[in-house]
């Protein structure tokens, strides 16, 4: 049986993600000017860099499938309630999608060397990472705010007896 | 000949597992470009196979299947999934809404093929 034709299929892959891209792009510069991504939007979404993804792998741009698979994590903690949206989310997922473009430009002109991926990439986990932690962090104070009125209250109830 | 339906919103994908099959022999292929889609055309052909993306708009592929097998006709037409999604959660998912097979893209031809001969010859 013959292979695919990758030729044919990454200009149809190129012909797709334009329209994607276009989709990704209104929705986080909506996103970033109203500070606000409803459930809806955010399944567009995922389901926009979803495919982005899959239809990449399957035309042998795999770095650039790497990438969008990183962001892809991402927008699916969003997704499924893990991390809350904020207005900064919308800035590093632009950032994140900028540099899916450079990477598929690059990777198309076999001009990608594995090191620059790499540097690209570590920066985005990075930012994603610093992201995830901030959210964290933010819960962890909150349960120990709890924990201290509830202590609090405890020991004013222990001094009153 | 099996009349096959292959639902994707991806014209690219389609066109891949189109020409898979077609190659392999299976020259009966009609298209849906969403779970809304190919709801619509299994109600109007009868479909001996039916491939299916899972993420799309509009419908997407586990409520497709869901909606299929409410259909008597399409009772215990096999139907495969085509899917970047591979944790067991999702398989546990497609199998539950009455799923036949799971195939994770990317796919190469022989590996689809493989699996519709098989779920065509029971």
């Amino acid at each position: 049986m013959a292979l695919f034709d990758i030729n044919k299929y990454r200009q149809m892959f190129l012909e797709e993600a334009e329209d994607l891209f276009e989709v990704i792009d209104n929705i986080l510069l909506e996103a970033e000017d109203e500070g606000d991504m409803d459930s809806e939007t955010i399944n567009s979404l995922f389901r926009s860099v979803h495919t982005l993804k899959g239809n990449s792998a399957s035309v042998e741009l795999s770095m650039f499938a790497a990438l969008a698979h990183e962001l892809e994590f991402f927008m699916d903690r969003l997704r499924n309630g893990e991390l809350e949206f904020q207005t900064q989310m919308a800035d590093l997922l632009i950032e994140g999608v900028d540099a899916l473009k450079h990477i598929l430009e690059l990777e198309l002109d076999d001009d990608l060397e594995h090191e620059y991926f790499s540097s690209i990439k570590e920066e985005l986990l990075f930012k994603i990472d610093n992201f995830s932690s901030d959210i964290k962090e933010i819960t962890l104070l909150q349960e120990c705010n709890a924990k201290e009125e509830e202590n609090g209250l405890n020991s004013e109830q222990n001094h009153d007896y | 000949m099996p009349k096959i339906l292959i639902v994707d919103d991806s014209n690219m994908l389609r066109d891949m597992v189109k020409y898979a099959l077609n190659e392999g022999g299976y020259p009966d292929i009609v298209e849906g470009v969403d779970g809304v889609d190919g709801l619509a055309k299994a109600k109007a052909t009868q479909f001996d196979l039916i491939v299916s993306d899972i993420n799309m708009p509009n419908m997407n592929g586990f409520e497709l299947i869901s909606e299929l097998r409410k259909i008597p006709a399409y009772a215990k037409t096999p139907i495969l999934t085509l899917t970047t999604e591979k944790t067991d959660d999702m398989k546990a998912k497609g199998k539950e809404v009455g799923a036949t097979g799971w195939i994770v893209k990317p796919f190469v031809p022989e590996q689809l093929l493989k699996a519709v001969g098989i779920v065509l010859s029971r």
